[in-house]
């Protein structure tokens, strides 16, 4: 299986690695560290937690674009420009596509993550190196909040695949994978309000917290992995909760995963 | 002479959506093609030849009937190994280049490093093709692109060719290349499936012609009991598909 799978995780990087967008992307990454360093010094006393803030956003946004148009466009040119057929018409299975592209995609993730979590440290030590009074943050959670991002990424990537398996259309795919993104990082907070004691408060109805509690349990709680509030304020991250949080995200890609693959079984292409 | 593809009253119909109308494509198609034969697949536009070839690459499924491909299900992946497939459109990744799609091609056949570039070497040289092994497909020609495809098709050494329009964009000195390696494989004893409008094309190099009109089978003969008639492929062609005026 692996001798059929790598050939085809290795076209989809280096595709995905030349795509334009990447390019892009990276330099958009440089554009914005540059802007850091100018927008820090507007920053009077909060200098550290407005640099980790906005380095983090940055790389957020960088991760969101990759997945939707670089990753979204190769799935564009597979679904409705047939490339798909490349593949599949070869000794490559459709679960092997499937396992093939998410590889592909998370090295490519991986790639351009990496590039931007450097740019952002340099970014950030600069800062530092400049405003050393005002900048008493740890590095160590700046790290692990990337980290952390780039899991909320690999999660937002096996839904833009299921979505793909699911729908004719490659724009359905993404514009579904935006509102889940959204919804994915609001979900857990409103879940949380919902079951405390404010909810009772403001006359929440029942119906609506088990509504609630279902969309938890269906879409990823990427509020998870957004650590920015940790890093930025220095707060210490329970090593519990990073176990609990990398299994719920490793179990969750491998359940939309499987799922993609059973309906890319089925799928036909016209 | 052993069989390798057989379609047995194969009929689809195309789901279009929820709420829009079923159409359908194909109804009981039946035909075989043995080895070493050059089977030629000719029709009218819309006439069922590109979802008979999606249905021998499983890319759809059939409603009705039974597909077999070296004697086995189309969607054994191992069997694939043994298959070439060239599409009308050449649609491939844009950013690779012509020397990685062929790479991919022949690694995903089982060949290894040394025997891809040997014979994608020999193919490149073959096909004139040197100068843009380099460039990204996006960047090729429609031609180029096709030669691109061609390449890719071939590296494996497949058993059984399936060409669909293989000429398409393709300059006449490609046209000439392309005809001198379909008759090159079939004088080495390979099987082939081809589909062309261009119906000399067929005429050149197929043994068994068939003439699909919407959606069934209006005429599976030998070439040489079609020619014996005395009538060209075209002017056949246009009698089966009831196009007199034409003719």
């Amino acid at each position: 299986m692996l001798s059929r799978v790598y050939p085809f995780i290795k076209i989809t990087v280096l595709d995905g690695i030349r795509n334009r967008i990447v390019i892009g992307v990276i330099a958009l990454s440089i554009i914005s560290c540059l802007a850091n360093i100018v927008i820090t010094n507007l920053a009077a006393q909060d200098v550290g937690k407005v640099a980790i803030d906005f380095e983090l956003s940055t790389f957020s946004i960088m991760g969101l674009f990759v997945i939707l148009f670089a990753c979204g466009n190769s799935l564009y040119r597979d679904i409705d420009k047939k490339t798909v057929s490349l593949a599949i018409s070869r000794a490559i299975s459709r679960k092997e596509y499937i396992l093939g592209r998410f590889v592909g995609y998370l090295v490519t993730l991986i790639f351009v993550s990496f590039i931007s979590t450097i740019i952002g440290l340099i970014t950030l030590y600069l800062i530092k190196f400049l405003h050393p009074k005002h900048f008493e943050q740890t590095f160590g959670t700046v790290i692990l909040a990337h980290l952390f991002a780039f899991i909320g990424f690999s999660m937002l990537l096996t839904v833009l695949i299921l979505f793909s398996s699911l729908t004719t259309s490659s724009y359905t795919a993404i514009l579904l994978t935006i509102m889940i993104y959204f919804i994915g990082n609001s979900i857990g907070e409103l879940r949380d309000f919902a079951e405390s004691l404010a909810s009772v408060v403001a006359g929440f109805p029942e119906s609506f917290k088990v509504m609630l509690r279902i969309v938890h349990f269906i879409v990823p709680d990427l509020g998870k992995f957004d650590l920015k509030v940790f890093a930025a304020n220095v707060l210490p991250v329970d090593i519990s909760f990073i176990v609990f949080s990398i299994a719920y995200a490793v179990v969750y890609c491998m359940i939309l995963l499987l799922l993609s693959m059973k309906a890319f079984e089925k799928r036909e292409f016209i | 002479m052993s069989q390798i593809l057989l379609f047995e009253s194969v009929s689809k119909t195309y789901n279009l959506g929820i709420g829009k109308k079923r159409l359908p494509v194909l109804f009981d198609v039946s035909f075989s093609v043995n080895k070493g034969e050059v089977f030629g697949f000719v029709g009218p536009n819309g006439a069922g030849k590109s979802t008979t070839i999606k249905l021998i690459l499983n890319l759809i499924f059939p409603d009705k009937g039974r597909i077999e491909l070296f004697g086995k299900h189309p969607g054994n992946v191992e069997i694939k190994r043994k298959i070439g497939y060239l599409p009308e459109i050449p649609y491939y990744y844009d950013y690779l280049t012509p020397y990685e799609l062929a790479w991919f091609s022949g690694k995903v056949a089982g060949l290894d490093d040394v025997n891809i570039k040997k014979k994608a070497e020999h193919l490149f040289g073959y096909f004139l093709f040197e100068p843009h092994t380099t460039k990204k497909i996006k960047e090729l020609s429609k031609g180029n692109a096709q030669k691109a495809g061609i390449i890719a098709t071939l590296i494996h050494d497949p058993e059984f060719l399936i060409l669909d329009e293989p000429m398409t964009g393709l300059d006449p000195i490609g046209r000439k290349l392309v005809g001198d390696m379909i008759l090159k494989f079939k004088n080495e004893g390979k099987t082939i499936f081809l589909t062309s409008h261009i119906l000399s094309d067929v005429e050149r190099f197929c043994d068994t012609i068939a003439i699909i009109f919407e959606g069934k089978i209006k005429l599976l003969e030998s070439k040489e009991a079609l020619l014996k008639t005395g009538n060209s492929l075209e002017d056949i062609f246009c009698d089966v598909i009831g196009l007199k005026e034409v003719k």
